[in-house]
């Protein structure tokens, strides 16, 4: 987790490594030991069903089934993998689910970010009323508007198109709401004073504004990826043709009516997530500084 | 043109909110208000879909009161909703106080505890139904060296606990990261001042950290709730509301209303009903946190 | 049906900058002009039924050059939902394969497309009680493609350590405390935890019903008019099957619970299952125990279950002609049997039935699936009759959760009996 790595190549390898041993050695004197102990435990707590489930994707199914908990499969196989992706047009879907999570990713985050600048650093009429009604939307259960949507979608021909699977929900109030959280802390004389040097608006928003906010960027990203990449109401219903289906509704249909294989299941499960996860660990350093300047201040 | 330029150039301030804000409201109305008004219309309707709808006044919204399965719902709602809130928020504050000390692999434990987050629910629930499994599953192996052996999502008891287990799972990290934030908007100083008043470290965390953390908290619990009533993935996957109507919470009996019995009409009025309770538990969270500022 | 009142609404409160957008005209089909896309909604719940279907496709694209079919599986519990919905904002599918407990709900709504011109001199061809499931008044709404039926599988390994062989006469089938015995010996000499499981879910709760049917019990009264549960039949009947769950049966069992039933048999933790014939070709291939199969158990008389699916052509289908032209080519004698050989079915029609040779992997499976033929003939048609019912949907729900209660929640037969009668008759009698 160290980043920063020597910049000197001059210096010997191992010399490098007495530094990092040395500096290791320092931090684990200052730690506190109680909450790295406690830290542990917890971590070792929350990956249990990760490690479960991984361990039960490689093991033969007569092994998942013989009720012993090791989690090294003693034989370690394949096949699960092989046998799914003859079931499953899986990187179809994989193609389906990188096109519409990225175009909606671009999407949200840049009207999110406009929007959240406009509730935050301009006084207008209806503002506060607009946003309650944005926030509003967050408590709407998105099972029953699926229905409408439909025939929403219906009438503008987006059935089975990428655009009725990325724009309808690319308006989401919990982006907006953080973008505006955060649009907030950005001082208003920075503004001012772009004003001052006659930058048009949109061009202090592209050029000011976007350049300071970095870290609400990664924030939106990761939020919209992991709602859009895990969604699954929503192109269920709008994909009628499998062509279409993202990696979540072609996972779901998949699975057997009727038959249930645990080994199966979870190397499905496994390779369903494994995308997401690569996203989050580019990401998740960005991320508390993202929420900490949200700030919280209504 | 150029007096339209001049005015442009007059208004500028008041016109380009409404500019900036214009896809977001596009795309609301069309995809979120429009159908919101669809299904307040249908709430006032015996619908199943394919037929017409006829026009019954507001029966939907009578029927509620003598439906014993609304309030079973409802009762499963507030409990699974009580059931994760609190611990997920005290896993969250707790976690985040630890990660504020100075110990290794900070960044490596945050992502621990938030990976379940970027889960998909239907995996999260997959995952824990297979460590549920009375036969095979983790928890059972290990609880036989105890001797006892639940079959947890078979039982009308065990079963809303089970559920709570895995939501909690998933929330936890979520308040987490929300608190790591607001952590760090604690001064430091304000600790050592109230040390030298003489105050231990749980009066610190009792009268220094938790105001000051409140508005968080009131954030971090409107997520929570929010997401764990609108967990119909999750139940749905694990246990579909079974067994009996044990783990059947509101937005789960919404859509088995709307979609499998096919009365769409009363499953609308449901989802108004629960609309307004979540609007109302949000309202109330708010105005609490809000009132001693 | 009204055309589209929903979308009309809907596009008053749509901006027009949006409808801007929308291509001119409905349904812009992308297709070129000369060759017809028939858009089916399907499932297939194993790998041999998806074969099935797509050897049938592929036949019927051959035969008839320029239709192709355009079908993808999707899961049952959704297909139905999502057909619904696209009924409604008149996106219809032009062919949708429904099951024929849910069928009434379309027909209700006069939802489907009379197709009775399909039917001429082939019409005796066809299992009466399926062409009863798919009809109202004189007209036709569908092609009885295939049913089935339950039976019990066993696991042969256990039955032979006990020395017990199960019947092989469908009149010396077991009695209920016959099956019971044979329950508790599987579990007292600890080979297998349960003795029972049952193939059901909540969609699925109304294969509980042939036990009813067993003790001359049905449901509802001859006209449909009235329940007539709550007798004394009726409550024996409600207490056995309290019994068997509770003293035959995991936990997880019941119809809303968390167990996969298959799963309980395949892992061995179920020594016995009552099944469909549909599963045959799955565990030939996932079971590592030697099984078979014999009759349902009997009451009074014998009976199981009437399983299977019909295939209709939604009111507003846009390529009608065509999807009847695909109905037709599924009803013919070659490729009906074709369908039930490779998807291990019972076929809709009737004169195949001595000519049919099932595709299976292991020879010895055809015994099994001799054991299903046999039982289908003891399906009660009264049975066949009620399930095609417009609030059928509904009573399966009050089914499903009377069971709940009976099972889970442990409420006593006579309580379950009242329940069910006064909330089946809530749902007739409107």
């Amino acid at each position: 987790m160290n980043s920063k790595a020597p910049t000197n190549e001059n210096k010997s390898i191992s010399s490098t490594f007495n530094r990092k041993f040395q500096s290791m050695k320092k931090e684990w004197k200052e730690t506190n030991k109680i909450s790295f102990f406690f830290l542990c435990i917890i971590a070792f707590i929350f990956l249990i069903p990760f490690l479960w489930m991984l361990s039960t994707a490689f093991k033969t199914s007569g092994e998942a089934m013989s009720g012993d908990t090791n989690f090294i499969p003693r034989t370690f196989t394949w096949e699960n993998f092989q046998e799914l992706f003859q079931v499953v047009p899986y990187m179809d879907y994989l193609v389906n689910s990188i096109i519409v999570a990225f175009f909606a990713v671009i999407l949200t985050v840049f009207i999110n970010l406009l929007a959240g600048y406009a509730f935050a650093k301009y006084k207008f009429r209806g503002r506060n009323i607009l946003f309650v009604l944005v926030l509003a939307t967050l408590m709407v259960p998105a099972h029953i508007i699926v229905l409408p949507n439909f025939f929403i979608l219906n009438e503008l021909g987006w059935i089975n198109t990428y655009a009725g699977l990325i724009i309808p929900t690319a308006a989401e109030a919990f982006g907006l709401f953080l973008a505006r959280q955060y649009m907030l802390s950005i001082p208003d004389e920075m503004i001012r004073a772009a004003r001052v040097d006659g930058a048009g608006e949109f061009k202090i928003f592209l050029k000011i504004i976007l350049p300071n906010v970095q870290p609400l960027i990664a924030i939106l990203i990761i939020f919209t990826f992991m709602f859009r990449w895990n969604d699954l109401i929503y192109p269920l219903v709008v994909s009628t043709d499998s062509s279409m289906y993202t990696l979540p509704v072609g996972m779901v249909m998949a699975e057997g009516e009727y038959f249930v294989d645990w080994t199966l299941m979870m190397s499905m499960t496994l390779i369903s997530i494994i995308p997401i996860l690569i996203v989050f660990f580019i990401f998740q350093r960005h991320f508390v500084q993202g929420f900490a300047n949200t700030g919280m201040k209504e | 043109m150029t007096a339209v330029y001049s005015w442009f150039q007059k208004n500028k301030l008041r016109i380009t909110p409404y500019v900036f804000l214009t896809p977001n409201i596009i795309l609301f109305f069309t995809f979120m208000i429009a159908p919101i008004i669809f299904i307040f219309f249908i709430s006032f309707h015996e619908w199943n879909i394919i037929g017409d709808p006829s026009f019954i006044g507001l029966s939907n919204y009578t029927e509620l009161f003598f439906d014993s399965l609304f309030w079973t719902a409802l009762g499963n709602t507030l409990y699974f909703t009580i059931g994760v809130v609190p611990i997920s928020a005290a896993l969250g504050i707790g976690g985040a106080l630890l990660l504020r000390m100075k110990t290794p692999f900070r960044a490596f434990f945050r992502a621990i505890f938030f990976m379940p987050v970027v889960v998909s629910m239907v995996a999260t629930a997959l995952i824990w139904v297979w460590m549920f499994n009375p036969d095979f599953g983790l928890i059972n192996e290990w609880l036989g060296y105890i001797g006892v052996n639940p079959d947890w999502l078979g039982s009308t008891t065990l079963a809303m606990p089970a559920v709570i287990i895995a939501m909690i799972w998933v929330q936890a990290g979520y308040s987490l990261v929300i608190y790591l934030a607001g952590v760090q908007n604690v001064p430091e100083n304000l600790y050592e001042s109230a040390q030298i008043d003489g105050a231990n470290k749980w009066q610190q965390f009792w009268n220094v950290t938790l105001p000051l953390l409140k508005p968080t908290t009131v954030f971090v619990v409107i997520i929570l709730v929010i997401n764990t009533i609108m967990a119909f993935d999750l139940v749905y996957t694990m246990t579909s509301g079974g067994p009996g109507n044990s783990t059947m919470i509101l937005i789960n009996y919404i859509f088995r209303a709307s979609f499998e019995e096919g009365a769409m009409g009363y499953g609308a009025a449901l989802g108004v009903v629960q609309f307004i309770l979540v609007l109302a538990i949000s309202g109330i969270s708010l105005w609490l946190g809000r009132e001693k500022e | 049906m009204s055309k589209m009142w929903s979308a009309k609404i809907l596009n008053v409160l749509l901006p027009a900058v949006l409808i801007g957008c929308s291509p001119n005209g409905e349904g812009a089909d992308q297709e070129s002009e000369d060759e017809v896309v028939l858009d089916f909604m399907y499932w297939s719940s194993s790998d041999s039924e998806e074969r099935a279907f797509q050897e049938q496709f592929q036949q019927f694209e051959e035969e008839n050059p320029g239709i192709k079919i355009d079908a993808h599986p999707m899961p049952g519990d959704d297909i139905h939902m999502q057909a619904k919905i696209r009924i409604a904002a008149d996106d219809a599918p032009d062919l949708i394969r429904i099951q024929y407990q849910q069928l009434g709900e379309y027909l209700g709504e006069d939802a489907l497309l009379d197709v009775s011109d399909i039917y001429e001199d082939n019409i005796e061809q066809f299992n009466p009680s399926l062409l009863e499931a798919v009809s109202q008044g004189d007209a036709i709404y569908g092609m009885p493609h295939h049913t089935d039926t339950l039976a019990l599988f066993y696991n042969k390994t256990y039955m032979d350590e006990l020395g017990i062989e199960p019947p092989n006469q469908i009149d010396e089938a077991w009695t209920w405390e016959e099956l019971f015995d044979v329950s508790q010996q599987l579990q007292e000499h600890d080979l297998a935890n349960y003795g029972l499981a049952y193939s059901w879910d909540e969609g699925s709760a109304y294969r509980i019903l042939p036990l009813f049917y067993q003790n001359s019990v049905s449901i509802f009264s001859n006209d449909l008019s009235e329940a007539t549960v709550n007798t004394e039949d009726g409550v024996d009947t409600l207490r056995q099957i309290q019994e068997m769950y509770q003293n035959h049966m995991s936990v997880g069992n019941s119809a809303r619970g968390g167990d996969d039933p298959n799963l309980l048999f395949t892992s061995g933790t179920a020594g016995m299952l009552i099944d469909g014939n549909w599963m045959i070709p799955e565990y030939e291939e996932s079971t590592e125990f030697e099984w078979e199969v014999t009759f349902m158990p009997q009451g009074e008389q014998s009976a199981s279950d009437m399983g299977g699916n019909a295939v209709a052509i939604p009111e507003n289908a846009p390529q009608p002609e065509e999807g009847k032209k695909f109905l037709e080519f599924l009803g013919e004698a070659d490729n009906n049997m074709a369908f039930a050989e490779e998807g291990i079915f019972i076929p809709g029609r009737t004169d195949v039935d001595d000519e049919i040779d099932y595709d299976f992997d292991d020879p010895d499976s055809i015994e099994a699936m001799e054991v299903f033929l046999e039982q289908a003939e003891t399906v009660p048609e009264h049975m066949a009759q009620t399930m095609t019912i417009p609030e059928f949907n509904e009573i399966n729900q009050v089914i499903a959760d009377q069971m709940e209660n009976l099972l889970v929640y442990e409420e006593t037969p006579e309580d379950v009996a009242n329940s069910l009668e006064e909330e089946i008759d809530s749902i007739i009698k409107d």
